[in-house]
């Protein structure tokens, strides 16, 4: 095995499950493998562009591959609600408020929720991933999440149930 | 990540539908897929495939509708339209038929006989792994077009402005009939495929599996069928290479494809020597181009057409 073929290697061993989930989130589990499997392959393919700290990019591809495969699946299945992020099975009646909000709110808002509170990216990393600068996703994020906060506080923004969360490290 | 987070995005982080698996990328299934993309080019498509010039296809094909009549091709008594060699597909595309190009890497197809078989990510049965989609093979041949591309190959000194006169004056003798059949024929084209396992010794797959398929989107799967000898491939179907199993055996000499019988056949008698002339021209400047390439590049009828 090549040197690239080594190190491309150990950077898909490692981040496989991250992109993984991230596929899963956005296409569900019977289409996460294939959007993994294409991810991978562009990454392959452009290895040479691939930045130091791959995962913020590979989150980019892997978000280029979601819109097209989200694309074909809506073309293929008129009617059907192929943008809105798939919720998987494991706890559908937890914080069922917070899925009534989350589903309320725009694809875009709702990445850059995603990408900072289940990536786990930092939010210079994340602007990589959407192309976007530092500054610009910072005043999505905060939008989004003001957007988010007014939808669980209802229409009279009376008692904010999240107000009484504890912090999450 | 911040060490302490707003409280909404705490709530949606403990919300996570989906949390990730470190050591899935280990996994039996992911390492498959590792050893499928190393095994790619990564210039372009897959490395054990490659597309056939459509050029002597299309002299063989011409000369057999001018010899014996259009009907031949729907109805293919003689199985002139089949390759008999494992990992061989003659097929038609239609330029008809459009579909989403389905993106599945690796599929499963619990049956391959029949057309219209069902396959899909994850249904068991035989693997198949995605290895291009298919390509529309060009505007058609009209004299119109034919003239505007021979005066484009002149200007671009492509061709020489004796050639071009010639291959002009070839042409007008000819039948627009006999264009339009010419035509239909660039639809077709062969696609090889090398199948092996070790990268070594050619491998065939038991008899009445496909070696090479084509599918469509069909609901939440694909439909699919042998590419061979399918003359109504649609635009953009995925082409899928089987996947080598324990029950394939080593692969029987080569046979001469049914392209080269007719060829040596039939290309003496029944065109008009116009006609052959024209087709002798249209092989001419596709010699000189890149007309047959890897499993990414397109045959373009403009690099084919004078």
């Amino acid at each position: 095995m090549s040197d690239v073929e080594t190190r491309f290697s150990e950077i898909y061993e490692s981040l496989y499950g991250r992109v993984h989930a991230y596929a899963r989130r956005r296409v569900g589990s019977e289409a996460a493998d294939e959007v993994v499997a294409e991810t991978f392959m562009v990454a392959w393919r452009r290895f040479d562009a691939m930045p130091r700290e791959p995962l913020p990019w590979l989150y980019g591809v892997a978000r280029n591959v979601v819109l097209r495969h989200r694309t074909a699946a809506a073309r293929q299945q008129a009617g059907r609600r192929a943008l809105e992020l798939e919720r998987e099975p494991t706890d559908p009646s937890e914080d069922p408020e917070l899925w009534e909000a989350w589903s309320q709110l725009s694809d875009g808002e709702r990445e850059v929720l995603a990408l900072v509170a289940w990536e786990e990216l930092r939010v210079a990393d994340a602007a990589r991933c959407l192309g976007c600068s530092a500054p610009v996703f910072s005043v999505r994020l905060h939008r989004a999440r003001k957007r988010l906060e007014r939808l669980l506080a209802g229409p009279q923004g009376a008692a904010n149930p999240i107000s009484t969360l504890t912090e999450v490290s | 990540m911040t060490p302490q987070r707003p409280p909404t995005l705490a709530r949606v982080a403990r919300a996570n539908p989906a949390r990730a698996d470190d050591e899935r990328g280990r996994s039996a299934a992911a390492q498959v897929v590792l050893n499928q993309i190393l095994a790619s080019d990564r210039s372009g498509g897959p490395h054990p495939v490659r597309r056939r010039s459509r050029r002597v296809l299309v002299l063989a094909m011409a000369a057999l509708l001018l010899a014996v009549g259009g009907a031949l091709a729907a109805t293919d008594p003689f199985g002139l339209f089949r390759s008999p060699n494992p990992g061989t597909a003659i097929y038609g595309v239609d330029l008809n038929r459009h579909v989403v190009p389905p993106t599945v890497y690796q599929i499963e197809c619990p049956s391959t006989s029949g057309h219209g078989f069902r396959c899909g990510a994850h249904l068991g049965g035989r693997k198949y792994m995605l290895l291009d989609h298919v390509q529309a093979s060009g505007p058609r041949l009209t004299r119109p077009f034919m003239q505007r591309a021979l005066r484009q190959a002149v200007r671009r000194g492509q061709i020489s402005a004796q050639t071009g006169h010639r291959f002009a004056a070839d042409l007008a003798v000819v039948s627009d009939d006999f264009l339009a059949r010419l035509s239909d024929l660039m639809r077709h084209a062969t696609l090889t495929a090398s199948l092996t396992s070790d990268g070594k010794k050619p491998l065939a797959p038991p008899p009445g599996v496909p070696s090479l398929l084509v599918c469509e989107p069909a609901a939440a799967s694909l439909s699919c069928q042998d590419m061979n000898g399918d003359d109504h491939a649609a635009i953009g179907s995925g082409i899928y290479r089987a996947v080598p199993s324990a029950d394939w055996r080593p692969a029987p000499p080569q046979r001469r494809d049914p392209s080269w019988q007719l060829e040596v056949a039939i290309l003496g008698h029944a065109p008009t020597p116009a006609e052959l002339r024209v087709l002798f021209d249209l092989a001419t400047p596709a010699s000189q181009s890149s007309s047959s390439g890897t499993v990414t590049t397109t045959t373009a009828p403009t690099t084919q057409a004078p």
